[in-house]
């Protein structure tokens, strides 16, 4: 049985998240604060922790950090719209995606299922990726669209690899930058937007309306595998 | 007689009265003598061909040159040693001062009362001069600083006027102490602690709380003058006496005050520009409030009843609900995301009117950003098709991605509502070498003609009153943050039918950048 640990201080959210995943025959342990939240993951070890950002007692980001140090359970971050930043320091110390509230259950669930998918699929190796009509063979470092050979450059592949790696997580554009050119290019996401128009203009069909490399607008970006439902 | 006393300036232009007052006073004596010795001689060899009232002519105008040149101590000794030079060298007998002729001694008395007289007279003239070049000087420093106040409109330029006027004029600090709006007298930031101590603010404190008729007091580091405006004193003037700048004397004390009064007047109008800039505010706001809350009552209890009233329908259970079921549970869930939607829009519109907006700018990717909001909005889009087409080398923008996907997301949300299904949407964008420009075009039933420009206000509506809900804040927003990134927007109606909304983002200067690095691996 899956275990999901829920953070969050408001009981309404925190019911309808249980009964939803509940539903999926997930069982689900709730905590309202922090505190109670660290000790739960502790204790329960879950396989997944959907965290809010605004606890009453504490930032969930730095849950996410403590968490973090000894786990690698995959985090998905509850968070209002506008606080961008904070998602992105959430996502940089550690959580693997965010939903904004107000959302939906089925947005919910589609986000859990792909982050536990995941977490299973990253024990084995993923050497070749599909992306609609385009097959991507990671080791080979070689890319097919229809058959036909597709050259990207070395730095278009990294993001294409280092995108893969973490399939399904919100990379934000600090990680993708600081992974690819390197720390001190840190603030420079503007490099990563740049190689990202090219690799969609390659590798999607509509480079405007992506289906796989996706942007999570003022956050990062990131690849999705199989279409979440 | 009251004597204006002549303050020594650094002045340009006060330079005149610096020669004067910078030489030694012994230069003068010593050209007085220099004058007689002249005059003598020049004078000897004349003696035999001149009659001697003439040559008294000749050192009387010695006299008026020394007077008008060094003043009156050095004119009198002048007229004094002319006497006696002329009796010694040039009145029988020679080399003594015996006078043969008793009717030289009235040329004597005449002749050094006349140059005393002269000395008396020039003197008094040169110094009215110097005096009325001062005051010329002063009034025009004066002009300025009430120029200089006209043109203020914050306290801080008040401050730096005054201290640039005691600066030029008196070559002296002042420190402005402002009420505050709790009505305490207030140090300015730029005086540190060290040039201003306990003492000085209770004298300052004193001085402001003088009652109806607020007086300057005096201490040796301070004069602590109020600033009397016609409504109330407004704050106190510590100016610092200096060796030229005493302000015992009526001249200065009178400038000082006319100073006072007027950085005093200055400082009360900025305060009721103040007042009334804010008094503005308040009412715009008052008015959005009232806008607001008459449009929340409509277009957020519609609704609201309806999620109430189905939720209640469900936990009733009418048998009758039965095949409704569904229904119902969609109606909860889309008029909660309306909702949502609506709420969404106030709480932009919030952010961007409370002025504490903080763009966040970074070089976006146009293309990126209108992929986002086509995904944001795909189920309103469902119905329409969006055909985006951008040059493949659209260069970076900067600008703040979240807040310009708003502006897509409210220009398509706009489409989905005011057009049919199937109808297309078309997002553009070209860039020159100033601005960008990026444009969203429907081929729906277009802009009421006339209404071009007024739909851009909040809580205006195309066809208001027609069956498509909103609050009428969707471009109110757009239009913010548009003018917030330095860029224009505008709305057209196109010749074959159809809406275009076009903005423009500055182009700023892009960042010099080599994305390949040569392979380290």
């Amino acid at each position: 049985m899956i275990n999901v640990l829920i953070v969050e201080d408001e009981k309404e959210i925190r019911r309808f998240v249980h009964h939803a995943l509940a539903s999926e025959g997930m069982q689900v342990f709730e905590a309202g604060t922090r505190e109670r939240g660290t000790i739960e993951a502790g204790m329960r070890k879950p396989d997944l922790v959907i965290v809010d950002l605004g606890l009453p007692d504490g930032d969930g980001t730095d849950l996410i950090r403590d968490l973090r140090t000894w786990s690698q359970v995959p985090v998905l971050v509850l968070s209002a719209r506008g606080g961008e930043a904070q998602k992105v320091a959430a996502l940089d110390a550690g959580a693997d995606d965010y939903l904004t509230k107000p959302f939906g259950v089925s947005e919910m669930l589609a986000r859990v299922r792909a982050l536990l998918r995941r977490s299973l699929r990253s024990a084995q190796d993923t050497r070749l990726l599909a992306l609609g009509d385009v097959e991507v063979d990671l080791l080979g470092r070689s890319v097919k669209k229809r058959g036909e050979a597709v050259h990207l450059t070395p730095i278009e592949f990294r993001l294409l690899t280092c995108l893969a790696a973490n399939s399904g997580r919100v990379m934000t554009y600090r990680q993708l930058v600081c992974e690819i050119w390197g720390p001190s290019y840190g603030g420079q996401s503007h490099y990563a937007r740049v190689v990202m128009q090219r690799l969609r203009q390659k590798l999607e069909v509509d480079a405007a309306q992506p289906r796989f490399l996706l942007t999570e607008i003022g956050v990062g970006y990131r690849l999705v595998l199989a279409d979440i439902e | 007689m009251a004597i204006p006393v002549i303050v020594a300036r650094a002045a340009p232009g006060a330079g005149h009265h610096q020669r004067s007052i910078g030489l030694h006073p012994w230069w003068g004596y010593a050209w007085a003598l220099g004058a007689a010795a002249g005059t003598t001689i020049i004078a000897s060899p004349l003696s035999h061909h001149l009659d001697l009232t003439n040559i008294v002519m000749l050192y009387l105008l010695g006299v008026v040159a020394i007077a008008f040149r060094f003043g009156r101590g050095p004119a009198a000794a002048a007229a004094v040693t002319n006497v006696a030079a002329m009796d010694f060298f040039l009145v029988p007998p020679q080399f003594s001062f015996a006078v043969a002729d008793a009717q030289y001694l009235l040329t004597f008395a005449v002749m050094l009362v006349t140059g005393l007289l002269i000395s008396h007279l020039a003197a008094k003239l040169k110094h009215q001069a110097e005096v009325a070049t001062l005051r010329e000087q002063r009034s025009h420093d004066l002009y300025e600083l009430a120029r200089l106040l006209s043109g203020t409109l914050i306290d801080e330029q008040i401050i730096d006027a005054a201290e640039r006027f005691f600066e030029r004029s008196f070559s002296t600090k002042v420190i402005l102490m402002l009420r505050d709006r709790a009505g305490q007298l207030s140090i300015p930031a730029s005086v540190g602690p060290q040039s201003i101590t306990d003492t000085d603010i209770a004298l300052a404190e004193r001085a402001f709380a003088g009652g109806e008729t607020p007086k300057i007091l005096t201490t040796e580091h301070f004069l602590y003058v109020p600033l009397q405006a016609p409504m109330r004193v407004r704050g106190v003037m510590l100016v610092s006496p200096t060796h030229v700048a005493t302000f015992e004397n009526a001249d200065q004390r009178l400038q000082l005050e006319t100073v006072a009064v007027l950085i005093a007047i200055a400082i009360e109008r900025v305060h009721f520009v103040t007042v009334a800039r804010e008094a503005t505010v308040q009412m715009e706001g008052e008015r959005l409030r009232s806008t607001l809350l008459a449009a929340l009552s409509h277009d957020l209890r519609t609704p609201l009843t309806a999620i109430l009233g189905s939720a209640e329908l469900l936990q009733i259970g009418a048998p009758s609900v039965g095949p409704d079921h569904a229904a119902l549970v969609d109606t909860i869930r889309d008029q909660a995301r309306r909702t949502s939607e609506l709420v969404e829009n106030i709480l932009d519109m919030a952010r961007l009117e409370s002025g504490s907006l903080h763009l966040r700018l970074e070089w976006q990717s146009l293309e990126e950003i209108v992929g986002s909001a086509i995904k944001a909005r795909a189920t309103a889009l469902a119905a329409h098709t969006v055909l985006v087409a951008m040059p493949p080398d659209l260069p970076l923008v900067e600008c703040d991605a979240t807040l310009i996907e708003r502006i897509f997301v409210n220009l398509l949300e706009n489409a989905a509502k005011y057009t049919r299904p199937g109808s297309i949407i078309r997002i553009g964008a070209q860039a020159d070498a100033a601005e960008m420009r990026v444009w969203v075009a429907d081929n729906g039933p277009g802009i009421p003609r006339g209404q071009e420009s007024e739909i851009f206000g909040k809580f205006t509506r195309a066809n208001a009153g027609a069956d498509v809900p909103g609050l009428g804040l969707g471009l109110a927003i757009c239009s913010a943050v548009v003018v917030a990134h330095g860029g224009r927007i505008w709305a057209t109606s196109l010749p074959h039918g159809g809406a275009e909304f076009t903005f423009t983002l500055p182009r700023g200067s892009p960042p010099v950048m080599d994305v390949d690095p040569p392979e380290s691996t």
